[in-house]
């Protein structure tokens, strides 16, 4: 991919993110100033940027919604619940247009078709804010209409002739006014016109009286270009995409064109003409009217308005006959009157208002900086001298560009590139590149040259590519493993070359490369540590969507967003999430009237809390509606077949609450759009088990109910205890380890055909690992018995194994190939000799 | 040369880039009345079309493309 390309997706999504999070934060304090200021920058930041690409409905839409953000900033209107959906829903649409040109570095096909009916939709919000008194026209309802004063300057040949060309076809009308220094920025405004498309109809005028020569200066502009073309208006914006504040495009229809100029003549002739025209109007004679028409034609002084007014109705009953009669009508009171009217010239301004520029926006230009400090760094490489002057002309085209796209002033650039140039020296460019932040340089910028591409004054991050930070843990990992191996090899210098010397220093030499190797660790894991903030940041979104579809008042409140995990923790995290936040909104909160019946405050919360405990993550996602109704979980659950009816009376309200994470369970008998498809809280459940993590419920009937997610704060490396079972080794990961216990044999019952033994005056069930594993049962029971005390789904289980090895960390893998599916492992891992160690998969087995 | 000046004949060929204007427009201040000959025009920058116009001079032979000549039709109505 192209490599300012891939610099543009993650500072587009960035901007989105930030312009999502900002307009939420508007709709529960509108008018706030800062925050409408914050959305407003990171909109017109993304569509500076997203001007250097070839995305012109991108930028178009986002440029429609920077015309509604200024509006709103300045005050003209307010951003109702409406307005916020509409443009959430746009920064959504373009945020999958990021992802498109992520994928195959191009838009979507139909995006110039969704593009243009987004932003019909947010011009709409706007012409509605606008104050009344501009003539509406019923044909279109929501449309501003404005009439095209410039149109009459044109020359009347030329707006006949382009009627002639276009009767029936819609034209764009566009003015442009380029800025007075726009050659400084290497503009040529001629140039532009020339290339827009399907002119029909051009004018340049100066904008300003002109004086004698000397008093002109040869590099200001001044001209103004007025133009009809027959193209599409959006084709027309495409073109002038660059300048798009300083153009205003309006579609027409050709009529439009027929306006009558020229000085009034007087005399009975065109009463008389009048009255027998209209009578040939009324009754359909076009070619008497015609006759009429060149008649008067042929005795009126041809620059007079009457004159032009035939001029026009002909040419109308050439093109159309009758079909215009309004139009004729106006042309022959014209000609009647000498007055010409002018017709409503109502057309929908496709435009970008002229006065766009935004002064005090602050230029935020992190990716500007980064793509002029490259091509500053690609030409001062040395290269073959007779690309020299090409690769010149790329480099200052593009930091022209950069200078044009962030709206900054180009004065200085022209002699900084000339220095450049000739003397290969890029201070002076890179002096005027940190002026960034504002249209002042300052004083310590202006003392200090920046250190070459250095980037002083910003922060310094550095974008990495997450495979080799990946790849980086994975070598940490088998350093992990490699480094267990020196514990093996410390025992084998004792016991088979009996030199407890060698040992002891081996053994010395591994607890070295034990504290090099876990600060390495921790160094990569912090790299890949990520605020939660990532995963939560989406949901004042979510829940304000969900809460209107439901017809619910909902606070959210967010705890801890700065708790960190690993990033592939965060990510098993989001779907999890998701879903329970549905849960709570959709099953869990009354809806607000329910809500004042009860008592209770009429909008209910939803409280997503994070926190760190030792190595876990811990997020808690709770609310205040009416919580698990526990009769008929037991119901339900004996109803599905899950558990039996006894079964079901005799567990207790914690055990009955868990239900609902078994497969199959939705206590909701309507199926809603939102949560409860079956595929409920056991999708949870698996998805955060498969992440080494547990999930429980905690219920309190009428009052509210939470969910507790526990995640190991990585997945990288896994702690395990290594256990013997006939002689074969196997992992236990330490997270679902209790406590380990030695048991005299008689202190086990045998309940019917179940064995349990008592702990701390609770029951705990044991089941034996070999038995489990089909092992060999043949070894009577040792009169002490190992046993782990693991915690499964919130209950504890005794594990009975032939003995206890020693701990370790190590990289688990997932079993591949035939092993792959093996039921009973979750993985593999490599010991330090070499041997491959299964990990058990206890919740299966047990 | 891009402009060749021959008493108050000034006549423009090929590519008049945006250099060519300082120069053009210090050469026309020295001329009273020019007389412009733009047929042998390939293209002009927007600022060499601004100090044409500025000058008011005449346009003799007129370019053959259509937006320049649409652009010097403003000489023609600045005089």
């Amino acid at each position: 991919m192209n490599a300012l390309l891939a610099q543009f997706i993650p500072e587009a999504r960035d901007l989105i993110d930030r312009a999502a999070s900002g307009i939420l934060q508007l709709e529960t304090s509108p008018g706030d100033g800062a925050i409408i200021n914050d959305v407003f920058r990171a909109v017109h930041t993304l569509k500076g940027s997203s001007g250097l690409f070839e995305v012109g409905p991108l930028t178009r839409l986002v440029h429609a919604a920077e015309d509604l953000l200024e509006e709103a900033r300045a005050g003209g209107m307010e951003l109702s619940s409406d307005i916020v959906d509409n443009l959430l829903g746009n920064l959504d649409v373009v945020g999958r247009w990021i992802d498109a040109l992520e994928r195959r570095e191009a838009l979507p096909d139909d995006a110039e078709d969704e593009s243009s009916q987004r932003s019909v939709a947010l011009r709409g919000w706007l012409a509605k804010s606008k104050p009344a008194g501009q003539p509406v026209a019923a044909s279109s309802a929501a449309a501003a209409r404005r009439t095209v004063e410039w149109l009459a300057e044109l020359p009347e040949t030329e707006r006949l002739a382009a009627f002639k060309v276009a009767a029936r076809r819609p034209l764009a009308a566009w003015r442009f006014e380029p800025e007075e220094d726009c050659f400084f920025r290497g503009d040529d405004p001629l140039a532009m016109v020339r290339h827009a498309p399907g002119v029909l109809v051009l004018r340049v005028v100066p904008n300003r009286t002109l004086g004698a020569l000397d008093t002109v200066d040869p590099l200001q502009c001044w001209l103004t270009f007025q133009g009809v073309s027959d193209a599409a208006p959006a084709a027309l914006a495409e073109h002038f995409r660059y300048v798009a504040e300083r153009v205003e495009i309006v579609e027409i229809a050709a009529a439009d064109l027929a306006i009558p100029v020229g000085a009034r003549a007087d005399g009975p002739v065109f009463r008389d003409f009048a009255r027998l025209a209209r009578r040939q109007l009324e009754t359909g004679q076009v070619e008497a009217l015609s006759n009429s028409i060149s008649a008067l034609a042929g005795i009126t002084a041809p620059a007079s308005l009457q004159a032009s007014a035939l001029r026009w109705c002909a040419a109308h009953l050439e093109s159309s006959g009758l079909e215009r009669a309004a139009e004729i009508e106006a042309l022959i009171a014209a000609i009647e009157t000498g007055i010409a009217h002018r017709l409503p010239l109502f057309t929908a301004p496709i435009s970008f208002p002229p006065a766009l520029v935004a002064t005090d926006v602050q230029h935020e230009s992190t990716l500007g900086e980064r793509l002029a400090r490259e091509q500053i760094e690609a030409w001062l490489t040395p290269g073959a001298a007779e690309i020299e002057s090409g690769r010149f002309e790329a480099v200052a085209r593009t930091v022209r560009g950069l200078f044009r796209s962030l709206g900054r002033d180009a004065s200085e650039l022209e002699p900084a590139l000339a220095e450049l140039r000739q003397k290969r020296d890029a201070e002076p460019l890179r002096r005027l590149m940190e002026f960034a932040g504002g249209s002042e340089p300052s004083p310590r910028a202006a003392a200090k040259p920046a250190q070459a591409g250095e980037g002083a004054g910003l922060p310094r991050v550095l974008r990495v590519d997450q495979g080799k930070i990946d790849t980086i843990m994975n070598l940490v990992a088998e350093l992990i493993v490699a480094k267990n191996g020196l514990n093996f090899l410390a025992d084998r210098a004792e016991r088979e070359h009996g030199s407890r010397v060698m040992s002891r220093e081996i053994k010395d030499a591994h607890s070295v490369i034990d504290r090099i190797t876990q600060g390495l660790q921790l160094g990569v894991m912090s790299v890949r540590m990520m605020p939660l903030n990532q995963v939560l940041q989406r949901f004042p979104r979510l829940v304000r969507d969900v809460a209107r579809a439901l017809g619910k008042k909902v606070d959210l409140i967010i705890e801890g967003e700065d708790t960190e995990a690993d990033k592939n923790v965060l990510e098993s995290l989001a779907d999890p999430l998701i879903h329970i936040v549905r849960n709570s909104l959709d099953h869990g909160l009354e809806t607000p009237s329910e809500r004042l019946e009860l008592g209770k405050p009429e909008h209910g919360t939803v409280r997503i809390a994070a926190r760190n405990e030792s190595d876990f993550v811990v997020i808690e996602v709770s609310d205040d509606g009416r919580g698990v109704n526990i009769a008929r979980v037991r119901e339900k659950a004996v109803k599905l077949g899950i558990v039996t009816a006894e079964r079901a009376e005799q567990m207790s309200e914690v055990e009955a609450a868990n239900l609902i994470f078994l497969p199959g369970f939705s206590t909701k008998d309507q199926v809603s759009d939102l949560s409860g498809r079956g595929v409920g809280m056991d999708v949870v459940r698996t998805t955060v088990v498969k992440a080494g993590g547990d999930v429980t419920l905690r219920n309190s009937p009428g009052r509210g109910a939470s969910v507790i997610i526990r995640l190991p704060l990585t997945m990288a490396v896994t702690r395990i205890v290594t256990v013997d079972c006939r002689g074969q080794l196997y992992g236990i990961p330490m997270d679902l380890i209790a406590e380990t216990v030695r048991l005299d044999s008689k202190a086990i019952q045998r309940v019917s055909n179940a064995e349990a033994f008592v702990l701390r005056n609770a029951i705990v069930p044991i089941v034996r690992l070999a038995e489990r594993l089909g092992l060999d049962n043949g070894e009577a029971s040792a009169a002490e018995e190992a046993v782990i005390v693991v915690s499964v789904g919130g209950e504890r289980v005794g594990v009975v194994v032939d003995g206890f090895r020693e701990r370790m960390e190590t990289v688990v893998k997932p079993l591949t190939g035939i092993l792959e599916g093996a039921s009973g492992f979750s993985g593999a891992a490599l010991l330090g000799d070499g041997r491959v160690l299964l990990i058990l998969d206890l919740p299966e087995i047990l | 040369m891009p402009f060749a000046i021959e008493g108050a004949r000034v006549t423009l060929q090929g590519h008049c880039a945006v250099e060519e204007a300082p120069d053009l427009f210090q050469a026309l201040i020295a001329i009273e009345r020019p007389v412009f000959d733009l047929d042998q025009v390939v293209y002009i920058h927007t600022a060499v079309a601004q100090v044409l116009i500025a000058s008011r001079g005449q346009l003799e032979r007129r370019p053959a493309d259509p937006t320049l000549a649409a652009c010097l039709a403003t000489l023609e109505a600045a005089r």
